[in-house]
C-alpha cells in the first residue's frame, strides 16, 4: 500500500516494526545509519518515515528536519524510548505528525500509522 | 651633709654669707692688728733707746763725783716725765745699785735679766713680771774707754697692748654692721627667689595631681606682637598669650627662622624680643616647665587615647575568645597552660583560672596527653605548623566528636618560639554533613544510573513485547502456546510500566506548573510502590475525593513529595501495617488536602520540630540522606501549600482494624491552593 522508511540504531527495533508493518502489507525498508536513511529518501518517493530520537551520529530531531527539507510532503512518526516535553515541542514544530513512546503496542502502531496514513490521503 | 640638705635655702643663704663676713673680718683683723703692733713696738724701741742714751750721757759727771743725789734726781725725773716708763736705776763699774726707782725694795733678779756684753753700745730684753711684758734697755757708761757704770730703764708695753686691742674692737664693729647689712639684703633677695620657687613647687604640685592647664587665666605680660605692634595676627603668637613666642612653632618674624624650640633658641638670642623679655633662670625654668606641661598634657592625651584603644581592643580580643566555640589554648615553654578561653575550659570540666599553670598530664588521660605534648615538643623544636583533623572517643559513652585542630608557634621579638597557639573547632557536623552528602551523590549517581538503564532496557523490551503479539497472530488462540505467548506479553507490558515509572522519577528537566489532576498524581505513585509495599505486607488504603480536583502543579515534584512520604512510612512499620491516602476537596477555601497517614513507630515529640530541616533524619546511618522531607517541605512551599506533621494519629483517621505490632503513627498533611483553571495547553491535548 504504502511505501515506509524506518531509522533505528538497534536494528531489531527496526526489524521488528518491519514485521507488523509488513503484515498490513506496506512496503518497508529500515535502516540504522542517518545518511543512508536520509539519502534514501532523497532518491526515492517515500510515504512515511519513523524515526528515532537516540541515534549514533544525530538526534531524530535533526533527521527530521533533514528529511523536511528534502520531501517536504513526507509524514513522520517520532517514535522514542526516552520521551521529553522539550523534544516533543520540537518535533510536532519541525512537523512530525505523531510522537509515539517505546514499548509501543502492535496494535498501537498499526493504528497510528494508518491515522498518519489516511490522513495524508 | 643631710642635715645641711634639709636646711631652708634662705637659712643657707644667710649662713653661706655669714661665714664668708666673719672669715673675711678675721683674716683682715689679724693681719691689720699685726702690722700695728709691729709698728708700735719699733716705736716703743726707738723711744727706749733715746731715753736711756740721754740718761748715760747725763750721769758720766755724777758718776765721777759719786753725786748720788743728781743721780736720784735724774732717775726719778724720768719716770715721772714719761708714764711708759715703769723704772729706771743705775750700776757702778761692779754691779752694785748706787740708786733706782723702786719704791717697794729692788727686785734683785733684775740685774741679771739683762747683761751687756763686752763691747756692745746697748741691749734690750723682754721681762714678763707675771703682770705686764716690760721692754729692758740697758747701756754701759763709759770715760775714756774705761767702763765706770751701768744705766738701766723698763719701758711698759701694756700701752702698745692697748692700742691694739682698740684696733680689732673698731674692725669688728665695722664687720658686725656689714655682716647685718648683708644678711639683710640676701634675706630680702632669697624670700624673693624662694617665693618664685614655692609657685613653681606649687605648679608642680597641681601637675602632679593631674591638672594640666597651665595658668589659664594668667595673661603673659608684653607679648611680642604688643611690643613690635606688628599686626600679623595670622602668627600662631597671637593666638598663644600663655608661652613666651620662643617656645612657639612657626612665629612670623622675620628672624624667626624654621626651627622648633630649643633649636629655635639659636635665632632668638639675636632678637630684641627675646633680650628683652627673657627673665633669669628662675623664670626660664618657670617657661621652660609650662612647656613641659603642656607637652606633657598633650603625651598624656595621647597615652590615654592609646590605653583607651587598647582596652578596647583587650575587652574585643577577650569577647571573641569567650564567645568563640573554638577551643583556644596558649601553652608556654614548660608545656604549662598559659592562657585558655571559655570554650576549652568547658571542655576539659574546669573554670579558665584553674587551667592556668596546668599540664596536659593534668587535664587529659595518659594517652591524649602524650600526644598533645609530642606535638607541642615537635613545634618548638621545628617551628612547623600541625594542620590535622582528628577524632575524639570520650570515655563516658558520649557520640564520638571529630575536632579541626591548628597549633600554630608564636615568636618573640628575637624570633625565638616563646609558646603553641593551639585551635581546635568541633567538626562533627560537618563530618555528618559530608558523609550524607556523599550518600547523597551516591543516590544521585544511582538515580542517573536508573535513568540510563532504564532508558536501555526500554528497546529490548519493546522488541520482546512485539514479537510476542507478532506470534500470537500465527498460532491457534486455543493453543497452550497462544496461552504463554499471552503471559509473556503481559510480563513484557509490567517491565514496560516499571520502566516507564522510573525514567519519570529520574528526570532532570524542570517542568513548569502545568494542569494536572491532582488524585492521579498519587494514584500514580501508588501504582509503583504497591508491590514493594505487599512483600513487606503494608497495604495501600486510598480514599480520594471523587471530584476530581485539577491544580496548577508540576507532576514530577508533587510525585516525588509523595513518594517520598510513603517510603518514609513504609520504613516505619517494621512487620507489616497500614497505609491511608485520603484528598479531600474545600471549594470554599478552594484548597485540595492530602493526608498521608501511617500505623508506624511514630515521631518522638522532641523530633516533631526538626523533621524537616536538611539532612535531620533518624535512620540508621547510611540508611537515606536526611534530605527528602525537606526538599518535599521545599515543593510544597513552591507550590504555594503547606506542609504539618502529627504524631501519634488523630483519632478517627485510621479506623481499619490495625495489625498488632501498629505503632502510634503519623499524620502527614498536605494542602496546596486551587489556581483557575487555563486553557488547555495545545500540546497536551496532543499527548
Amino acid at each position: 500500500m504504502s511505501e515506509i522508511m524506518v531509522l533505528d540504531d538497534v536494528v531489531d527495533a527496526g526489524i521488528l516494526v518491519k514485521r507488523i508493518l509488513e503484515r498490513k502489507g506496506h512496503k518497508v525498508i529500515v535502516f540504522t545509519n542517518e545518511d543512508e536513511a536520509i539519502s534514501y529518501v532523497g532518491n526515492n518517493n517515500v510515504d512515511l518515515a519513523i524515526l528515532d530520537i537516540k541515534l549514533s551520529k544525530m538526534t531524530g530531531v535533526d533527521v527530521l528536519a533533514a528529511l523536511k527539507q528534502s520531501q517536504a510532503s513526507i509524514k513522520v512518526i517520532m517514535l522514542t524510548g526516552y520521551p521529553t516535553l522539550e523534544t516533543a515541542r520540537e518535533c510536532m514544530r519541525l512537523g512530525a505528525d505523531e510522537y509515539c513512546v517505546k514499548p509501543i503496542d502492535k496494535e498501537e502502531l498499526e493504528i497510528k500509522v494508518a491515522e498518519v496514513l489516511e490522513k495524508n490521503s | 651633709m643631710n642635715l645641711l640638705g634639709r636646711l631652708r635655702f634662705r637659712t643657707k643663704i644667710n649662713i653661706g654669707i655669714t661665714v664668708i663676713v666673719v672669715m673675711t673680718a678675721l683674716i683682715l683683723a689679724m693681719f691689720v692688728t699685726r702690722m700695728a703692733s709691729d709698728a708700735l713696738v719699733q716705736e716703743a724701741r726707738k723711744r727706749g733707746r733715746v731715753l736711756t742714751g740721754n740718761l748715760v750721757l747725763r750721769s758720766v759727771d755724777p758718776l765721777l763725783s759719786v753725786d748720788l743725789l743728781q743721780l736720784k734726781t735724774m732717775v726719778d725725773e724720768i719716770t715721772e716725765v714719761d708714764s711708759d716708763v715703769v723704772y729706771a736705776f743705775i750700776e757702778d763699774e761692779r754691779g752694785r745699785i748706787l740708786v733706782h726707782t723702786f719704791s717697794d725694795g729692788f727686785p734683785v733678779e733684775l740685774i741679771n735679766a739683762n747683761k751687756v756684753q763686752s763691747g756692745s753700745r746697748m741691749n734690750i730684753v723682754t721681762i714678763d713680771t707675771g703682770k705686764e711684758k716690760i721692754y729692758d734697755f740697758a747701756a754701759p757708761v763709759y770715760l775714756v774707754g774705761k767702763k765706770i757704770g751701768t744705766v738701766r730703764l723698763g719701758l711698759s708695753r701694756t700701752k702698745v697692748q692697748q692700742v691694739t686691742n682698740s684696733l680689732i674692737l673698731a674692725i669688728s664693729m665695722l664687720t658686725g654692721l656689714a655682716l647685718a647689712m648683708a644678711v639683710l639684703v640676701s634675706t630680702q633677695f632669697a624670700k624673693r627667689i624662694t617665693a618664685r620657687i614655692g609657685m613653681l613647687r606649687e605648679h608642680a604640685e597641681n601637675l602632679v595631681k593631674g591638672n594640666l592647664v597651665v595658668n589659664r587665666d594668667k595673661k603673659t605680660v608684653n607679648t611680642c606682637h604688643e611690643i613690635r605692634n606688628c599686626g600679623k595676627r595670622d602668627c600662631p603668637a597671637w593666638q598663644d598669650n600663655l608661652r613666651r613666642c620662643w617656645y612657639i612653632s612657626g612665629t612670623k618674624c622675620p628672624e624667626c627662622g624654621e626651627n622648633n624650640y630649643p633649636d629655635k633658641l639659636t635665632n632668638c638670642r639675636n632678637c630684641d624680643i627675646y633680650i628683652n623679655s627673657s627673665g633669669d633662670e628662675i623664670q626660664e625654668l618657670t617657661e621652660t616647665f609650662d612647656v613641659m606641661a603642656n607637652t606633657l598634657k598633650y603625651h598624656i592625651e595621647d597615652l590615654e587615647t592609646a590605653q583607651k584603644n587598647i582596652l578596647r581592643q583587650q575587652k574585643l580580643l577577650q569577647t571573641i575568645l569567650s564567645v568563640s566555640p573554638d577551643q583556644v589554648s596558649l601553652v608556654g615553654t614548660d608545656l604549662t597552660y598559659m592562657a585558655v578561653n571559655a570554650a576549652f575550659a568547658r571542655s576539659c570540666g574546669k573554670k579558665e583560672e584553674e587551667i592556668m599553670g596546668m599540664r596536659d598530664e593534668d587535664l587529659f588521660n595518659e594517652e591524649i596527653s602524650n600526644k598533645r605534648k609530642q606535638e607541642v615538643i615537635s613545634i618548638f623544636s621545628t617551628g612547623k605548623i600541625i594542620n590535622k583533623e582528628n577524632l575524639y572517643q570520650p570515655e563516658d559513652g558520649d557520640p564520638a566528636q571529630w575536632f579541626h585542630t591548628i597549633r600554630v608557634p608564636v615568636y618573640d621579638e628575637d624570633q625565638n618560639i616563646t609558646g603553641v597557639l593551639s585551635t581546635a573547632r568541633d567538626i562533627t557536623e560537618l563530618k555528618s554533613y559530608q558523609s550524607q552528602l556523599i550518600q547523597s551523590q551516591k543516590m544521585e549517581s544511582v538515580g542517573k544510573l536508573a535513568g540510563g538503564v532504564a532508558h536501555e532496557i526500554n528497546t529490548p523490551l519493546g522488541i520482546i513485547l512485539g514479537y510476542a503479539q507478532l506470534l500470537q497472530e500465527d498460532v491457534d488462540p486455543e493453543s497452550q502456546i497462544y496461552a504463554d505467548l499471552g503471559i509473556m506479553e503481559k510480563q513484557a507490558r509490567f517491565c514496560r510500566k516499571i520502566v516507564a515509572d522510573l525514567l519519570g522519577f529520574s528526570r532532570q528537566t524542570t517542568s513548569d506548573k502545568i494542569e494536572m489532576c491532582f488524585n492521579n498524581s498519587i494514584l500514580e505513585v501508588v501504582q509503583l510502590v504497591t508491590h514493594t509495599f505487599k512483600l513487606e505486607n503494608v497495604s495501600i488504603i486510598t480514599d480520594l475525593d471523587d471530584r476530581y480536583p485539577i491544580i496548577q502543579g508540576d507532576p514530577e515534584k508533587l510525585k516525588q513529595v509523595w513518594l517520598n512520604l510513603l517510603s518514609n512510612a513504609l520504613e516505619a512499620m517494621n512487620g507489616g501495617g497500614i497505609v491511608k491516602i485520603i484528598t479531600r476537596l474545600d471549594t470554599q477555601d478552594m484548597t485540595i488536602t492530602a493526608f498521608f497517614a501511617d500505623s508506624g513507630y511514630g515521631i518522638a515529640k522532641k523530633n516533631l520540630n526538626s523533621i524537616f530541616d536538611p539532612f535531620f533524619s533518624t535512620k540508621p546511618v547510611g540508611k537515606g540522606t536526611g534530605l527528602g522531607l525537606s526538599v518535599s517541605f521545599g515543593i510544597i512551599e513552591d507550590h504555594g501549600g503547606k506542609i504539618s506533621v502529627t504524631s501519634p494519629l488523630p483519632e478517627g483517621i485510621l479506623e481499619e482494624e490495625l495489625p498488632e505490632e501498629a505503632g502510634p503513627g503519623t499524620l502527614f498533611t498536605i494542602t496546596l491552593p486551587l489556581e483557575p483553571g487555563k486553557e488547555k495547553e495545545i500540546l497536551s491535548s496532543e499527548f
